[in-house]
């Protein structure tokens, strides 16, 4: 009797059995008390922490982050703070959860998001991925672990540019997807938030992904098709109770991040993802007063008719609501100074360098100061 | 097998052939009758399409200068920008930091100093940056740029900042400085 067949049958009906055995957890997990291979998951899971925190790409913000933290802990109070939460330096519209529990979500999606609320969406999205060990349910669990352990084991550390990659790598099923966002949902809810943000969420990246022509972030790209989520959402919440939105809470934690994220835009030239978006008077309010000079500098960089005149304008304004802001000083010094306006452009430039003494492009100023004369 | 060994040796030395030593004697490197500069003694060169001077001292994982002239309508590689002469120093600079920063390899991407400069007389930007490798090791370079009428010229030299990055610096700066336009 040839005994393979028979083996690969029980295999496979052994490791079927062992799928519907995995069970969600209700409560901290030790990884001690796990079996071989999502030990070995786990293990490599934090190899991957480690190497993220060695290579500076964790935002380094603790109160931002103590703050994610508290929002997963009222979304998942039962663990106790071990589903952890960290904001990633990356600009892709990412979040994605590692089989030990470590969250992390992009600092470019974080600064798209309008309110705690839609942030909560994507942590309890996420976390659920987590707490239903989706990872080492995946059908292709096999084929993600070799590929994880290839990455992150052999190499000792994994390629950051790949972070998303690797994200993708351990990406859900459809299944897997429905029932995060249908765990999730459930778990906003009863942490009380506005159950009409979850489906606003996706609506406004959906917008921005259509405008700028980008191809889809690895967040969705395994996701339903994103306009079903939204309908679902919308559908979910059509008799929720309200909640809370958490709007100012958000605007005042990520102030420092939604500037950053601007800089960052701009340093990678993405100006039309900036002009989007603060173009957009409703989400502009979501952006502190210097944003004023971020979209003067878009306009300046997109350089198109009338751009000009539209730089000078928001400069002008970022001077008004906020005067201790030196950047916007300095764009109209550089302005003036372009002009040939010579004695407003000394006006600005030494503003600027009272503002900012220290400013790295100190040297530059001084140099321009010196050829007007001053 | 003599036939196959022969081949293999060919092979091995047409794979060192680019690489050659610069010669006390014959420092000068001129560019396509529009620039000149004066190599340093100790380095290897090596021709490569992109790069118009390529050197390195101890290999090009530890430290390198590259020397690279384009045209203003040529897009940079990762930003995708294009420049134009009338650049001011400082956006020149900024130029330079934002295509570094678009490679979302670099972890810990840090402007520790960005400064006016010249190059062959012209108004230049010298940038000094650091950043890390996935296994944490810090890289640093040190980037010179400029814009004229005939197009965009940077210098570069980058190495492991802990010990090869100030090792090769005196012999970058006085590259720099020997730059002469045509």
């Amino acid at each position: 009797m040839n005994m393979k067949p028979v083996a690969l049958t029980l295999l496979a009906l052994s490791s079927l059995a062992r799928a519907e055995d995995i069970l969600p957890w209700s409560h901290p997990v030790s990884p001690a008390t796990l079996a071989r291979d999502e030990h070995n998951l786990w293990a490599e899971s934090e190899q991957f922490d480690r190497a993220l925190a060695r290579s500076g790409k964790v935002f380094d913000d603790p109160a931002l982050n103590a703050y994610l933290q508290d929002i997963m802990n009222r979304l998942y109070p039962e663990f106790g703070g071990k589903i952890r939460v960290r904001a990633l330096g990356s600009a892709s519209l990412n979040a994605f959860a590692l089989p030990n529990g470590s969250v992390y979500i992009n600092t470019g999606l974080l600064a798209r998001l309008q309110n705690e609320a839609q942030l909560a969406t994507v942590l309890a999205h996420e976390g659920a991925h987590f707490v239903h060990r989706h990872s080492f349910q995946q059908a292709e669990h096999t084929k993600n672990a070799a590929v994880f352990a290839m990455v992150v084991g052999m190499a000792g550390i994994p390629l950051l540019g790949d972070i998303a990659a690797l994200s993708s790598m351990m990406g859900f099923s459809r299944e897997h997807e429905n029932e995060a966002d249908s765990i999730g949902y459930q778990r906003l809810v009863r942490a009380g938030y506005a159950a009409s943000e979850a489906a606003k969420t996706f609506e406004h990246l959906i917008a921005e992904i259509k405008a700028l022509e980008i191809n889809e972030p690895f967040f969705f790209a395994s996701h339903p098709k994103l306009q079903d989520r939204v309908d679902s959402f919308t559908e979910l919440s059509r008799d929720a109770r309200n909640g809370q939105t958490g709007h100012e809470t958000f605007v005042l934690a990520t102030k420092k991040l939604r500037l950053y994220a601007l800089q960052e835009d701009l340093d990678a030239y993405r100006y039309k993802q900036l002009i989007l978006v603060l173009e957009d008077t409703r989400r502009r309010r979501e952006y502190p007063p210097e944003a004023s000079f971020y979209l003067g500098e878009a306009y300046r960089l997109r350089a198109q008719d009338g751009d000009s005149e539209k730089s000078e304008r928001e400069y002008t304004l970022s001077t008004e609501l906020s005067p201790e802001f030196a950047p916007a000083h300095r764009a109209l010094g550089i302005m003036r100074y372009r002009q040939g306006r010579l004695a407003e452009a000394t006006q600005h430039f030494r503003h600027y360098l009272q503002l900012a003494p220290n400013a790295l492009d100190r040297d530059y100023i001084e140099a321009y100061l010196k050829e007007s004369g001053t | 097998m003599k036939r196959t060994f022969g081949l293999l040796l060919i092979l091995l030395l047409s794979a060192c052939a680019p690489w050659s030593a610069i010669d006390p004697d014959s420092r000068n490197i001129a560019v396509k009758q529009d620039y000149t500069l004066e190599a340093p003694v100790g380095w290897v060169k090596r021709n490569y399409d992109i790069y118009d001077v390529f050197l390195s001292r101890d290999g090009p994982l530890l430290n390198f200068i590259a020397v690279r002239r384009e045209a203003h309508d040529q897009e940079l590689k990762r930003s995708k920008r294009k420049t134009s002469a009338d650049l001011l120093p400082h956006e020149i600079a900024e130029l330079v930091i934002a295509e570094q920063k678009a490679n979302e390899q670099l972890g810990a991407f840090t402007v520790l100093s960005n400064r006016p400069a010249r190059i062959g007389g012209k108004p230049a930007a010298r940038v000094h940056t650091r950043w890390k490798t996935e296994r944490g090791l810090p890289i640093e370079r040190l980037t010179y740029a400029m814009v004229d009428q005939k197009g965009r010229l940077a210098l570069i030299y980058e190495a492991p900042g802990l010990v090869y990055f100030p090792k090769g610096l005196a012999d970058f700066e006085t590259l720099v400085k020997s730059v002469a336009f045509q």
